[in-house]
């Protein structure tokens, strides 16, 4: 999962400006963009303001044409695109790209070998890092932190981490981190399914695609795989857009977004990740006012998390599918390094989330990660990079007025929801005023608990899990308001089951409430979890998977 | 995970056997709760703050704690300067060689305690047939007492 404090102040009507560091790998401090200034692009099948078409093919392109596309109207139309085709290489195109240019990636296999064959660290580029010195005035404490590649480098050195780089901001000396050129990109695959092309990473380079400043990218229609990062990842871009993309097989996310906004995750599949499906990380401070980034139709499936989002603020993700990772989704504040801390303001409508049972963390699949290194891995043998209680549908950890409402939660064989407190030192918070300022204001409404789409009974091994903290908005003078519960249902004539049993209702009452010292503490053990050294740690209970719960026979009345 | 020290080497610095309350620096602020966590009858866990009643900082090391039975063997188990679940700012297997001082410490893997002041401590085991329960926590200048319950 991806995470310094509060460490970017919002200004009025949202716009942020200090710089925060971090990611839960090492990244350069980024920045929100100003929302104001961008918007979710739309899809284009022509050229617009100056935009023109880059056509990418591959040796092959033509036969696959013929033989795998079958939409007559698609197969002509890429037939005549490959009489256009100008580059070999994706990157190639990119590179020769400016402002609104659409790039179409005939169908082929797009292994990037220019790309591939880029040195990790060129000298050209080796002065170009950022270390705590370079952000004075954050109030980070990062002494004897890795330097890590500042943008410059990335712009200057597309290819050192990933493998297509996508560099927006023309000017890094500059105060703005503007997208100047390379904005408003559109690259898509042309074939009639995301089958027909494929971006197949090395296993090496840390991203496949990186979208940097990169404002108003679009990028649709094809299958990515292989990161030993992210797949797919944008950074301090205002307005981005996944569509229709397969993504899978990543060492640790297949999509990931971050300190990015006006976003629309869409039509996704994401699997086999070792981190999360879709990572909406440090997003758009809204605080409840706006959700910036959108998350709609995906389906994330047999990952460790399908969805997570360290400070995964201002999200909408609605009408997905989250089933059969180790938990299915999750949000936090547990970590530094995350502008927009805490976690606030998320919302989670009609999603299903199911039988996030995929038990990663057994002693046989610890020994098989323990012994095969990523690069030899049976890709659908899935090694976490981070722990989660296996068996949970939703967990919230240290969040702060999110809703959950509407959705299908079922077959999670340890419990459907699980909320619980994170102190506020776990992200480098060193104010003591501010410990317990996580966890209040989250409703849990109108959801449907174990039951299936069909109307029958597939129980959660609990519906609700509570550490029963409630955390304070301003300490001492305003508790939060009370986390609820209400209006969820289950199975006719059986009951709601929950730890405690007894959950508040959603009255708008504010406290504080210091929560279960055992609940609280015995999720502790579980921080000392190392997939290398300390598989099961003593106290902790997330690693083992529990029993499936069987339906319960209704009740007479 | 706890790493013991060499066990002659704290054994004579702290003695063996159990009892005797806490000897060293560090005292148990208020009483620390043990309990057996929900569904791991075999496993026990201790929640507590530690106080430093020294005139000098103390460093400490989650690693270099060792629990010890009432013969002084190690038991095996695993210690947190946490009271919460945390995790790391990366991933256990991309840690850089040297980690700032500072995420070792947000994570509680280290802790530096002030003169008067305490921090949490969180430390679990396993029962195991060969050894008793734990009876004192051994951290090289001391070691404090675990109660039974």
């Amino acid at each position: 999962m991806v995470r310094l404090g509060r460490l970017c102040v919002a200004l009025a009507l949202g716009a942020l400006a200090l710089p925060a560091a971090g990611l839960a790998h090492p990244e350069r401090p980024t920045h929100f963009p100003d929302y104001r200034n961008g918007a979710v692009p739309e899809y284009r099948t022509s050229d617009v303001n100056g935009g023109r078409a880059l056509v990418v093919c591959k040796s092959d392109s033509r036969e696959r044409i013929e033989s795998g596309v079958s939409d007559p109207i698609v197969k002509q139309r890429n037939l005549d695109l490959l009489s256009r085709c100008g580059y070999e290489h994706i990157q190639k195109a990119v590179t020769a790209a400016g402002n609104w240019d659409r790039i179409l990636v005939l169908p082929g296999v797009y292994r990037e070998e220019p790309s591939r064959a880029a040195p990790d660290e060129p000298a050209r580029c080796k002065d170009m890092y950022v270390t705590a010195e370079t952000i004075p005035g954050t109030g980070l404490n990062l002494e004897g932190s890795a330097p890590t590649p500042s943008y410059e480098f990335q712009r200057t050195c597309p290819n050192a981490q990933n493998l297509i780089a996508i560099t927006g901001d023309a000017d890094p000396g500059d105060e703005n981190y503007e997208c100047d050129d390379k904005c408003h990109i559109q690259i898509e695959g042309t074939g009639d399914s995301r089958d027909d092309v494929l971006v197949q990473g090395d296993k090496h380079k840390l991203n496949v695609i990186r979208a940097d400043r990169a404002d108003g990218i679009y990028l649709k229609n094809f299958t990515i795989e292989f990161s030993d990062f992210n797949n797919i990842y944008a950074l301090e871009t205002n307005g981005f857009r996944f569509d229709d993309i397969e993504s899978r097989y990543s060492r640790e996310y297949d999509f990931l977004s971050f300190t990015s906004d006006n976003g629309l995750y869409e039509h996704l599949d994401a699997h086999h990740a070792g981190d999360s499906g879709v990572y909406p990380g440090s997003g758009p401070e809204g605080h409840c006012a706006r959700y910036g980034i959108e998350i709609r139709n995906a389906d994330s499936h047999d990952n460790t998390i399908g969805y997570s989002g360290t400070a995964g603020n201002g999200i909408y993700a609605h009408d997905n599918r989250f089933h059969d990772n180790a938990a299915g989704m999750t949000t936090d504040s547990f970590a530094s390094g995350h502008p927009g801390m805490p976690q606030d303001c998320a919302k989670w409508e009609n999603n299903l989330v199911y039988s996030n049972n995929n038990n990663l963390f057994s002693n046989d699949r610890d020994a098989y990660c323990q012994r095969t290194p990523y690069e030899d891995r049976d890709p659908d043998k899935v090694c976490p990079t981070f722990q989660v209680p296996v068996g949970t549908g939703l967990l919230i950890g240290g969040g702060n007025e999110n809703i959950v409402r509407g959705n299908r939660i079922y077959d999670n064989w340890r419990s459907g929801t699980r909320l619980f407190w994170v102190p506020a030192s776990a992200r480098g918070e060193t104010d003591p005023s501010k410990e317990n300022d996580t966890s209040y204001g989250n409703r849990q409404v109108a959801n449907q608990m174990g039951v299936r789409p069909d109307g029958s009974a597939d129980p959660n091994g609990l519906d609700f899990w509570w550490d029963e903290e409630n955390g304070y908005e301003e300490f001492p003078t305003t508790p939060g308001v009370l986390n609820c519960w209400e209006d969820n249902s289950t199975a006719r004539g059986v009951r709601l089951t929950s730890d405690p049993a007894e959950l508040p209702p959603c009255d708008g009452t504010r406290v504080f409430q210091p929560g279960n010292p055992e609940k609280i503490s015995s999720q502790a053990t579980c921080a000392s979890w190392d997939p290398q050294t300390n598989t099961d740690p003593p106290g902790c209970d997330w690693f083992t998977l529990p029993p499936e719960p069987q339906p319960k026979k209704p009740s007479k009345r | 995970m706890i790493v013991g020290l060499a066990a002659g080497v704290l054994a004579a610095a702290v003695g063996c056997g159990g009892g005797g309350g806490d000897a060293g620096p560090l005292r148990w602020k208020g009483k620390p709760r043990v309990f057996e966590p929900k569904g791991l009858p075999r496993d026990r866990v201790l929640s507590g703050r530690v106080s430093n009643e020294s005139l000098r900082r103390v460093d400490l090391s989650a690693g270099d704690l060792a629990l010890r039975d009432e013969q002084g063997r190690r038991v095996p188990g695993s210690a947190t300067f946490l009271y919460a679940f945390v995790h790391g700012l990366y991933p256990p297997t991309r840690e850089p060689k040297r980690l700032p001082d500072a995420e070792l410490l947000r994570t509680g893997r280290i802790a530096r305690i002030l003169p008067g002041k305490s921090v949490p401590l969180t430390v679990s085991w396993r029962g195991q047939p060969d050894r008793g329960r734990p009876v004192r926590l051994d951290y090289g200048r001391g070691s404090l007492e675990i109660p039974a319950r």
